[in-house]
């Protein structure tokens, strides 16, 4: 057998289509994991959808990928804007006085759900807005106090997970910067068109201004909702979301006074929602509804808010059936368009170039390997979709259009499965490629007021060892706010400049 | 907490078996008073009296329970268990170990084994065992238990090999100090509601009558509640999985010698099974009826074993399949009850555990079973099993051996598709497909495609960045580092004897 095993042949070139911080970062992870090939970026025509590419926040994993890159959160901190954001605070989902916090992580893994479960059990109905801040992020948002873990496991910050938020423009500078110097090419052309091979697949895409024409043996998509690419490629079919998700018009405010907190907002209306992302060059402000109710509600809440200016958007929502496609990979709102809830955009844009990277073709795409990808994107997809569904599952406001709207939504099976197993077992199933953590979404359903019941195992549990459980969990959320200096002091010592 | 003084739910498990008296001490500790638990079982009857090897999991369920490690293994004989050793099944003369942990590390995104297949090429690598703790100590017959850290030392793990006819009566021990009621006797009847089809009462034969508001089939391969009562049907997997028969027979140990691992040594009707416990070996000879009779399959394991038998042949007889629902109407299926998959991966006990565990989690509070839990139960068990399922019989179908018609047939049979789609993805770009969920992962996978000879055409093609040079010495320097620990660790029935509190008295 000495004739096998032999390494695929590594691709000549490939060009990524979308020059957004989704596309520069993409053409990075690219550029580094195969040094010898040759990595082109290319603009497309701005989409004001691509919310992957406009909104300066994700999720954790982004944390992780940065890591795997090179790219330094101090980098972030001090040369673009970033801060950190430890929880959302939800309001109004469940009534109109409604407050629930979520944060990331699996938490203190010796509570679990059990634990969960318990919490809410001794919680008595009406409380919930007192109810004792059991976990050390929410703590630490509460006192605005934090300072990013220094690795040291025995931390009471050690456990704490957090997202990013940052200035957009500064970010893709920063990632520009450092595309240049792995020596990644920039063609400052438009696309106009393709040449396709005799497979089908894309040989070529043709510039604009007859600037030419540049082959690759991959092509990947990052041009937002528009599929520059995926939209020349037969059997590219899009899965509507539309029965599932309630809104598809979205209002981008120009970015507005700067904040500093440890949490953002997110507020349900009588007509959509509103998320307030905190930063510190500026708040930024999304709101998002329905397109059959009017945009003049939206607009009151933005001006009613402060923001000025705001860029529309329209959202077709769904994802592709299957993104990678021929020699085709779409990544971000190219693969799959939704509302932008808290920098899910790019959290998912950024799981999909992971798994890229996980399964990086060779220079000729195998096409078991192109659909085992499909297939862990698809869940990856379904699970985002499901999640996303989850805040509209029990909204506490009657009468409102957009609850009226929101009332006309079909579950998915999975979906279904897992409110009600929250709801009757205060369990969350375990979901494949699930973009979320099973502790994520519990927590977040119980922020969103969508309480559970204790599972029967938990009830077992002696009421002596539920206080001592608590006890742990409170004293954990001390420490941790002990531990924490301000959160502006701690800006203040990192930032080359005193003062934000 | 106590259930607010709300009437507990009646738990009738029936069965006293490894998965009865599993099932009874699972629920009656984790659900405290809001269950009664009752096990009947039947001397007459007995239990099936195998199964020996398990997998590491089965350490977490004992401690979940309270139960000390030493106690149990000191009562069911147990030693340790770092693997299985693989003879004779890729080829004749071939031998490699599938451990518990995987091999190497990943590099820079890559899994290990395509820099270990590229380096291989190269002549700059060792055999893929080299690269893993769990088998060099294995090998090495050595065994500590695994580090709490992130060192070498940490990246293995470990189960037990105990006596199966032992497992049961020490959890029967242990169930009813946690107040399992224990009735002996046989059923001969089962009654059902007339209008829901539940299953409300067992009739034994000396008269009693046993109510319940929850039955748990653990009755062994006849599956009296949930074959029989509730008629849940069978899906038979025999046609991939063609074992039916079983010969088992123990004998004393040969040599001083304890290995740290189960053997599974293919055989040309089948395999068998060799089982290091304390006092003795667990031997036995699973084939196909239909390509061998009892008689010469009995002959075969009485000439194979090493050491002075300690009983006669026994046979048993089993299919591979499991039920297409485990959880119908107020029966749930557990072990044999609900289905039978060779032990080739000592996967059965895991699977009762699995079960088990599902069951705690969804288990009916108010004691009203919702159609939703039965469904989310039976999705769990099946993905389980058809995961495993399509594990086993790669390593049939991974062979190129043809010196009989079992070999032939089953080199040639026709495998699942999704277990075809994962041999192909394997072959053209030496990847796993990806689960998070199930038993197996991609080291078992890796451990079973090199072990059987199936080498991809294609690899990484990042892997071809490195300098060959640096990649050699990193590949040395690990195996370098893996010996040095492996010198470290106490040799097996050494560290087995270092403590007398896991010894059975008449070692
Ligand atoms: C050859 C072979 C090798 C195996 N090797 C392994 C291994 O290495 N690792 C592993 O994990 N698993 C192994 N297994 C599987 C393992 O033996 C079983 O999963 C395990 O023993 C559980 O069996 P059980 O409790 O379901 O059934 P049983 O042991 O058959 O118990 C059935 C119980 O039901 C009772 N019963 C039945 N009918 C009645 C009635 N009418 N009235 C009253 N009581 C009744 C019986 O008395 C008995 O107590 C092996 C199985 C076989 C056949």
């Amino acid at each position: 057998m000495n004739h096998a095993a032999q390494p695929r042949e590594l691709p000549h070139a490939i060009l990524v289509v979308g020059d957004g911080q989704v596309g520069i970062l993409t053409a990075i992870a690219l550029r580094q994991a195969l040094p010898t090939t040759t990595v082109t970026v290319i603009p497309s025509p701005a989409d004001h959808a691509a919310f992957a590419d406009r909104i300066g926040t994700a999720m954790p994993f982004t944390n992780r990928l940065h890591d795997r890159l090179g790219i330094s959160e101090m980098d972030l901190v001090q040369r673009a804007g970033a801060s950190h954001r430890l929880v959302t605070r939800y309001r109004g989902w469940a009534s109109e006085t409604h407050e629930g916090i979520s944060g990331y992580g699996s938490g203190n893994p010796a509570l679990g759900n059990a634990f969960t479960g318990h919490f809410e059990a001794v919680r008595s109905p009406g409380r919930a807005a007192e109810a004792r801040i059991l976990t050390p992020a929410a703590a630490l948002a509460a006192t605005g106090r934090f300072c990013p873990p220094d690795g040291d496991p025995n931390s009471p910050l050690a456990t704490i997970d957090y997202a990013l938020r940052w200035n957009v423009e500064a970010y893709r500078n920063l990632l520009i910067a450092k595309a240049m110097q792995l020596g990644i090419q920039y063609a400052p052309k438009l696309p106009a068109d393709v040449q396709y091979s005799a497979r089908g697949d894309i040989a070529a895409v043709i510039l604009d201004d007859h600037a030419g024409a540049i082959a690759a043996d991959l092509f990947i998509d990052c041009s937002g909702p528009m599929r520059w690419l995926m939209s020349r490629m037969a059997g590219a079919t899009l899965d509507s979301w539309r029965e599932n998700l309630p809104c598809d018009r979205v209002l981008i405010a120009a970015p507005g006074e700067p904040v500093l907190a440890l949490e953002d907002r997110m507020t349900l209306t009588p007509h959509g929602w509103l998320n307030e992302i905190g930063g510190r060059d500026g708040v930024q402000r999304i709101f998002a509804f329905p397109a059959s109710l009017g945009s003049a509600d939206a607009e009151a809440h933005l001006i009613g808010a402060g923001a000025s200016a705001a860029i529309a958007a329209a959202i077709h929502p769904g994802a592709l059936v299957r993104p990678f496609v021929g020699n085709v990979v779409a990544l971000g709102d190219a693969a799959a368009s939704f509302e932008p809830i808290g920098g899910t955009n790019l959290d998912l844009a950024h799981r999909q170039l992971s798994l890229l990277l996980e399964l990086l073709p060779g220079r000729n795409v195998e096409p078991r390997e192109r659909e085992e990808y499909n297939r862990r994107a698809e869940l990856m997809a379904s699970s985002l979709r499901d999640w996303l569904t989850s805040h509209y599952a029990a909204l506490g406001m009657p009468g409102t259009p957009f609850t009226a709207r929101v009332s006309q939504l079909t579950y998915s099976p999975s979906f279904n499965l897992l409110i009600d197993m929250h709801r009757r077992h205060g369990r969350m199933p375990f979901f494949e490629e699930a973009p979320v953590l099973p502790s994520e979404w519990s927590a977040m359903l119980l922020a969103l007021g969508i309480s559970s019941s204790p599972s029967a195992h938990a009830l077992a549990q002696s009421a002596e060892r539920n206080r001592s459980l608590t006890q742990q969990a409170e004293n954990a959320a001390r420490a941790a706010v002990d531990a924490a200096p301000p959160y502006g002091e701690w800006l203040e010592s990192v930032l080359p400049q005193p003062g934000v | 907490m106590s259930n607010g003084g709300a009437k507990p739910i009646h738990v009738i498990v029936l069965g006293g078996g490894t998965a009865g008296w599993m099932a009874a001490t699972g629920v009656a500790v984790m659900l405290g008073e809001q269950v009664r638990v009752t096990l009947v079982e039947s001397e007459d009857i007995g239990i099936v009296g195998v199964g020996e090897a398990t997998l590491p999991h089965l350490r977490s369920f004992v401690e979940s329970l309270g139960i000390n490690e030493s106690d149990f293994m000191r009562e069911t004989h147990a030693t340790y268990k770092l693997g299985i050793d693989f003879r004779d099944f890729g080829k004749i003369g071939d031998s490699y170990i599938h451990p518990f942990g995987s091999f190497g590390e990943e590099l820079a995104g890559i899994s290990f084994h395509h820099y270990w297949l590229a380096a291989q090429q190269r002549g700059d690598a060792g055999p893929i065992s080299d690269y893993s703790m769990g088998v060099a100590a294995a090998v090495a017959n050595r065994f500590r238990p695994p580090a709490n850290d992130h060192t070498l030392g940490s990246a293995y793990g470990y189960a037990y090999q105990f006596d199966a006819t032992l497992f049961g009566p020490y959890m029967r021990t242990f169930a009813i100090s946690k107040g399992v009621e224990r009735i002996e006797g046989k059923v001969i009847e089962v009654q059902k509601d007339t209008e829901t089809g539940n299953v409300t009462t067992l009739l034994l034969d000396n008269g009693q009558c046993i109510n319940g508001d929850l039955f748990v089939d653990c009755s062994g391969f006849r599956s009296m509640l949930l074959g029989e009562a509730v008629g849940a049907e069978w899906e038979d997997w025999s046609h991939w999985l063609p074992c039916d028969r079983a010969v088992a027979m123990p004998c004393a140990a040969a040599s001083e010698i304890i290995e740290p691992y189960t053997r599974a040594i293919a055989m040309p009707a089948g395999w068998r099974w060799r089982i290091p416990l304390q006092h003795r070996v667990g031997n036995g000879y699973v084939y196909a009826s239909s390509f061998i009779d009892d008689e010469k399959a009995a002959d075969a394991i009485v000439a194979a074993v090493e050491g002075t038998s300690l009983a006669d042949p026994r046979i048993l007889k089993f299919r591979a399949g499991r039920r297409k629902n485990s959880f119908v109407k107020n029966v749930i299926g557990v072990g044999l009850a609900s289905g039978f998959l060779e032990p080739l991966e000592s996967t059965s006990i895991y699977l009762a555990q699995m079960a088990i565990t599902y069951l705690i989690e969804l288990f009916p509070k108010d004691g009203k079973i919702e159609n939703a839990d039965r469904a989310e139960f039976n999705r769990l068990v099946d993905m389980e099993y058809d995961r495993i399922r399509d594990f086993l019989i790669l390593h049939y179908h991974a062979t190129t051996r043809d010196d009989s018609p079992f070999w032939d047939h089953v080199r040639t049979m026709q495998v699942p598709d999704s277990l075809a789609g994962k041999i192909e993805l394997w072959k053209r770009t030496g990847r796993i497909a990806k689960y998070s969920e199930g038993l197996f992962y991609d080291a078992s996978w890796i451990a079973v495609f090199l072990g059987q000879n199936i080498l991809p055409n294609g690899i990484d093609p990042r892997v071809s960045v490195p300098d060959p040079g640096g990649m050699a010495r990193a590949l040395s320097s690990l195996k370098h580092a893996i010996d040095m620990e492996v010198a470290t660790m106490p040799d097996h029935r050494a560290y087995l004897h270092s403590r007398s509190e896991r010894l059975a008295p008449q070692l």
